[in-house]
């Protein structure tokens, strides 16, 4: 495959931006995944803060709201501007709100810092940096999905731990003063490298093949145009509502477990620092899913492959119900992780499959909203459920049914094996069209931009 | 089948269970937790399981939902647990 490269690289560019990705991604995941570990913390009696139960499932339901209603935007913002200005953004966020987490006393200002800004950064760290992805693999992007989510893994896996030793070590505010610094200077520093598409670059995705679709960068007029028929096109489909339901009831069914698991292993007898270890078998375990699951999903189609993993992670939680030694939950967490990491992983691929090359972050945006919503009712139905009846094995039932839920709907998705909007761009006004768009290997500036739109546009 | 109905189907049952074990946490604040639905560990008078570190009560032993902060049960009589009570036949 013959592909030009501005630099002299012995590989694509393509890699150097999962690279990238690669770190921002781990670091993005350090916010979701210490609300696990910040749990028995915050609610131990004797300890800083000693809130109850029902506050912090509140806080943690407002962070999963907050994420729901932003990730869409935050979509929309990708697929307009592109990905590099977000994550200067980003950066800057994730270093002031991990800094003011540092230094709440009172439930008020735990829910500002953490249950709002760090949902906002949380969600532009997620939705349009992922979805960047697929414009830079046009092929084996599979394969580059499950590298980013096994990073992310790996990243949880290292995180969860780590700050539950910092936490013990040094403290609350001086742990997430380090996590704002390092994490945030690493983002910011991380976006002067990176490029939101390969024609920013002036380059072709990895793996292009002369019958692809062109690549393009139309001026933002025509941007907007084309994303609204666009999305007018998708919204037809099922997969665009059942995706989100899916991503919501998948996560519904994770999300429980990852915030009440280690509260219940305490209240069984055991540990911090052993609960804690759950989390860490759980995200290992986590990266085998998360990595192998987008490659099945490019491989052999993402609807079965989606409905395994789901049907795993809603099966394993029964061991729960035993579990009441360390090792009955190592050995829960290992299960359980190959499942929840193969859950959430396959959506990118899946997109690809369903919808093309199109553009990618607003519907993930929207997937991501559905997944943060399954996460913020999951909580605050598994606090409520908790309060009732004073047990967490109701919760961990609720927590099967919504896994095994989201499995009958993923049946009820179309194939993957055709892409359902292949002709959304004969509803375009053909100056509006990628072939009409299409310049190739031309920098920006030397670009004649094409006839401005009519003032009615297609679809209204 | 219109495209969202599976969408509409699982946000009407999602809404429909919040109501239902947010009724029910309002009613079991009201009855001072003589719960309808017993469960281990959640009869009146059982004791949590202590704090493996301290030997304090768990987090269980905390504030119930919608205690204020002289200790009455006020959850029946704020605005959202009229709300469950009013929206949850069953309760």
């Amino acid at each position: 495959m013959a592909q030009k490269t501005a630099l002299a690289l012995p590989f694509h560019p393509a890699w150097i931006i999962l690279s990238i990705l690669v770190v921002v991604q781990v670091i993005g995941q350090s916010i979701s995944m210490s609300a696990g570990i910040m749990v028995p913390l915050l609610s131990d009696q004797n300890g800083q803060f000693h809130w109850n139960i029902v506050t912090i499932s509140a806080a943690i339901s407002l962070y999963y709201l907050i994420g729901a209603l932003t990730s869409p935007i935050a979509g929309m913002l990708g697929d307009r501007f592109g990905a590099r200005p977000i994550m200067l953004g980003c950066g800057i966020l994730y270093l002031t709100s991990m800094f003011l987490v540092g230094i709440v006393t009172q439930p008020w200002q735990f829910f500002i810092a953490f249950g709002i800004l760090l949902a906002i950064t949380q969600a532009f760290t997620f939705v349009p940096l992922q979805a960047s992805i697929g414009g830079w693999f046009r092929r084996r992007l599979g394969l580059a999905t499950g590298i980013l989510q096994a990073a992310g893994g790996i990243g949880a896996a290292l995180l969860a731990p780590a700050v539950a030793a910092l936490l013990e070590a040094i403290g609350w505010r001086e742990t997430f003063w380090g996590i704002a610094f390092i994490g945030g200077g690493l983002i910011i520093i991380s976006s002067l490298f990176f490029r939101s598409k390969p024609a920013d670059a002036n380059l072709r995705p990895y793996g292009a093949r002369g019958d692809d679709p062109p690549e393009i960068s139309p001026p933002q007029e025509i941007l907007k145009l084309r994303l609204k028929i666009f999305g007018q096109h998708m919204r037809r489909t099922r997969a665009f509502w059942n995706l989100p339901t899916i991503h919501g009831l998948g996560c519904a069914g994770h999300g429980i477990v990852l915030i009440y698991v280690v509260e219940y292993a305490k209240e069984l007898g055991i540990g911090v620092t052993q609960g804690a270890f759950i989390l860490t078998c759980i995200s290992i375990f986590s990266i085998i899913g998360r990595f192998v699951v987008p490659i099945l999903a490019e491989r052999i189609g993402g609807k079965p492959v989606m409905m395994v993993a789901l049907f795993l992670q809603g099966i394993t939680v029964a061991v729960l119900f035993l579990a009441d030694t360390p090792w009955t939950f190592y050995l829960f967490g290992i299960m359980f992780g190959l499942g929840f990491g193969g859950e959430m992983s396959a959506y990118l691929v899946v997109n690809r499959q369903y919808f093309g090359a199109g553009p990618m972050a607003t519907l993930y945006g929207y997937e991501i909203m559905g997944a943060m919503m399954g996460h913020a009712i999951a909580t605050l139905i598994g606090g409520l459920v908790r309060e009732i009846t004073g047990s967490y094995l109701p919760v961990f039932a609720l927590s099967m049914g919504f896994s095994v839920t989201g499995v009958l709907v993923i049946l009820t998705l179309e194939s993957t094996k055709r892409v359902l909007i292949p002709d959304w761009e004969n509803s375009l006004p053909p100056h509006a069209r990628a072939q009409s768009l299409f310049r190739p290997h031309q920098p920006p500036e030397l670009r004649r931009d094409p006839p401005p739109l009519p003032d009615a546009t297609p679809g209204d | 089948m219109p495209a969202p109905f599976i969408f509409l189907l699982v946000m009407g049952a999602t809404i429909m269970l919040i109501i239902f074990f947010g009724a029910w946490a309002v009613a079991t604040d009201i009855e001072g937790r003589e719960l309808t639905f017993g469960l281990t560990g959640s009869a009146p008078g059982d004791t949590p399981a202590p704090n493996d570190n301290t030997g304090a009560p768990a987090a269980f032993g905390a504030a119930p939902i919608g205690e204020t902060a002289n200790g009455s049960n006020g959850a029946a009589s704020t605005w959202w647990g009229r709300g469950f009570l009013k929206a949850c036949p069953l309760h």
